[in-house]
């Protein structure tokens, strides 16, 4: 009996550790997560100055992740979420193609998290510089906002807050003068 | 309860001791993955090395593991989990190959870089460990060659998983994770210089001598030791201790036997032992004034652990041993207790310690009940196997607090245990211990 007992304990236990093995190796594999549920869904902006995610992308950010996105960082969002310039020539189907074409390119992604240059991860369409002075005006949105603002901002630009203008809209430094 | 909520604290940390080193690559900077099945093999790879490593521990009679479950349960769970470690470490490379066929290239040593040899060699290495454990009396290995193969090839084993591991240097990157690696590591090293060099130099420092070998009926026994320059060991009656019988206490040769003498003279040590295998065999060779070495106690066999209105006890050969030694101590307690004895040999002429028991039912309120499986034919007791009718004829009304203690061939424990169930005693109620582990 005491020996059936050591046994059951000792399975009990090989059951926990190889699910918690399990579990290790589906967080090294979030592209094996994403597919399961609803798969890639590729950036609709540029990564460009926006590199923390979780500004706009927390469980609770005005573009609210789900919930099982909660604990990952920053730098895991690329894994599965490809950037406009990748995503435009690999949509979903990455894993049948070249994986190791497939790996380079998603660590260009990942790379473009530390520096703002290169990749393909510029916008296709250079955003002007910003044509005023900032001083006092900070609160971009009371001119800008995409709906009550008197200069409105494009509407594919609903959504953003303040903090995220001067990513793509660089000051000017004539009219900061 | 104590031992029961100390027992869980000891199996969460062992949970969490296994799984600090899986829990441990995820920490610190972000390592991208390769794909679930090659991190599913990895991760199985790690966490096989990391429970073989805690074997060390297991096996190191620490008396904070072994008490809550008593050491005959950790042994067992040492011999049963490290099946399970292996069949994780035999999945590492299973799932590897299945999943990219291309590695099998690294399987040849002639052209597989070092640490990928060792790698495989420290699978084979605890393949041997396995393999001469299971099969030790098949294989003719005697107890001591198994104890140097399994020594040696647990530490080869888990040596060259290590050198593997730091050879692929893929989630050891980073002075945290090599630091963590490290220090778990060398908590594992500890554990084994403790068991192999620290405790045998404590026991070096409490040498007993042999002071009587007496001969006992039916092929026993009785070695009685004296302390050299120390005040003896404090035990409970019914535990066990490991004997070295020679002059060092880093001998090979070391046997668990269980106390026979009373746990109220720590001064005087005794332990009863058959002539069963090839050691026991020359016990009755050992001549007084040898020097002795023990490592112990050990074991949850003990009525000192359940303070119960009365006691019976359930003895087969040889297993009289502890019982007479929770008797003797019972009798120098002057505890009037009830105490009912079943002593279950061949016949009278094998009852070890017969007379002493005939004394002990004056001393005691104990009832001795001789259940003989050889009867002669004038025998008007108690005969044949034990079962529940022959128990259930001798308890008294109030056996449901009764406590009861098996001790006899397994054979004999697993028909006692049948019976005592039909009789409505409860499990938790039944004490015994097994030792058959190779």
């Amino acid at each position: 009996m005491r020996e059936k007992y050591s046994v059951h304990l000792a399975l009990a236990t090989g059951c926990l550790i190889f699910l918690v093995t399990t579990l290790f190796a589906l967080l090294q594999s979030p592209e094996l997560l994403a597919t399961a549920g609803q798969g890639e869904v590729a950036m609709p902006h540029p990564l460009v100055a926006h590199q923390k995610c979780d500004n706009c992308h927390g469980h609770a950010g005005i573009r609210p992740y789900p919930i099982r996105h909660l604990g990952w960082s920053n730098t895991s969002c690329p894994k599965c979420h490809l950037p406009p310039a990748i995503a435009a020539s690999s949509p979903a189907a990455l894993d049948s193609k070249d994986e190791a074409a497939t790996r380079a390119e998603r660590q260009a992604g990942r790379s473009a998290l530390s520096g703002p240059e290169d990749n393909g991860l510029r916008p296709e369409k250079k955003a002007g510089p910003i044509p005023h002075p900032l001083t006092g005006r900070e609160e971009c949105l009371t001119c800008h906002d995409t709906r009550k603002g008197f200069m409105p901002a494009p509407p594919d630009h609903a959504g953003w807050q303040k903090e995220s203008c001067e990513g793509c809209h660089s000051r000017s430094g004539e009219a900061e003068k | 309860m104590r031992y029961l909520y100390y027992g869980l604290v000891v199996m969460v940390g062992y949970l969490t001791l296994t799984m600090t080193p899986l829990l441990v690559l995820l920490a610190g900077p972000d390592i991208p993955g390769r794909g679930f099945w090659r991190e599913l093999s990895v991760g199985l790879g790690f966490a096989g090395l990391s429970m073989m490593g805690l074997q060390f521990f297991l096996t190191g009679r620490f008396q904070g593991i072994t008490s809550p479950y008593g050491i005959d349960v950790v042994y067992h769970f040492h011999r049963a989990i490290s099946l399970v470690a292996f069949t994780f470490l035999l999945l590492h490379p299973a799932i590897l190959l299945l999943s990219a066929p291309a590695t099998v290239g690294l399987l040849n040593p002639l052209s597989a870089p070092g640490w990928m040899t060792g790698g495989t060699i420290a699978l084979f290495a605890f393949a041997l460990l396995v393999v001469s454990s299971l099969y030790r009396l098949q294989l003719g290995l005697g107890y001591e060659q198994w104890r140097i193969i399994h020594g040696y090839a647990a530490v080869i084993g888990v040596t060259l998983a290590l050198w593997h591991i730091i050879g692929v240097n893929y989630y050891l990157q980073g002075y945290v994770k090599r630091g963590l690696w490290i220090a778990i590591v060398f908590t594992w090293v500890m554990a084994l210089l403790y068991v192999r060099l620290v405790k045998p130099l404590l026991m070096k420092r409490r040498p007993y001598t042999v002071a009587a070998v007496i001969k006992e009926r039916c092929r026993s026994w009785t070695l009685v030791l004296r302390p050299e320059g120390h005040a003896g060991m404090e035990f409970k009656p019914g535990q066990f201790a490991w004997l070295t019988i020679g002059k060092s206490p880093f001998a090979i040769r070391e046997h668990p036997f269980s106390f026979s003498s009373s746990a109220m003279h720590p001064e005087q040590l005794a332990f009863t032992i058959k002539e069963l295998g090839d050691f026991t065999a020359t016990i009755g060779g050992v001549t007084p004034g040898t020097r002795a070495y023990i490592d112990g106690p050990y074991g949850s066999f003990t009525p000192d652990r359940h303070t119960v209105p009365g006691y019976a006890f359930i003895a087969g050969g040889v297993g009289i041993t502890p019982i007479m030694s929770i008797l003797r101590t019972f009798a120098d307690r002057h505890d009037r207790r009830p105490l009912l004895l079943f002593s279950v040999s061949r016949n009278l002429e094998e009852v070890t310690f017969r007379e002493e028991l005939e004394l002990l039912q004056n001393q005691l309120n104990l009832k001795v009940v001789h259940v003989l499986t050889k009867p002669p034919p004038d025998w008007t007791g108690e005969q044949g196997y034990i079962d529940a009718g022959m128990i259930g004829r001798h308890l008294p009304e109030e056996r449901m607090a009764y406590e009861y203690f098996v001790c006899g061939p397994t054979p004999m424990q697993q028909g006692v245990r049948a019976a005592l169930e039909q009789l409505g005693i409860p499990p938790e109620q039944v004490q015994s211990e097994s030792f058959n582990f190779v």
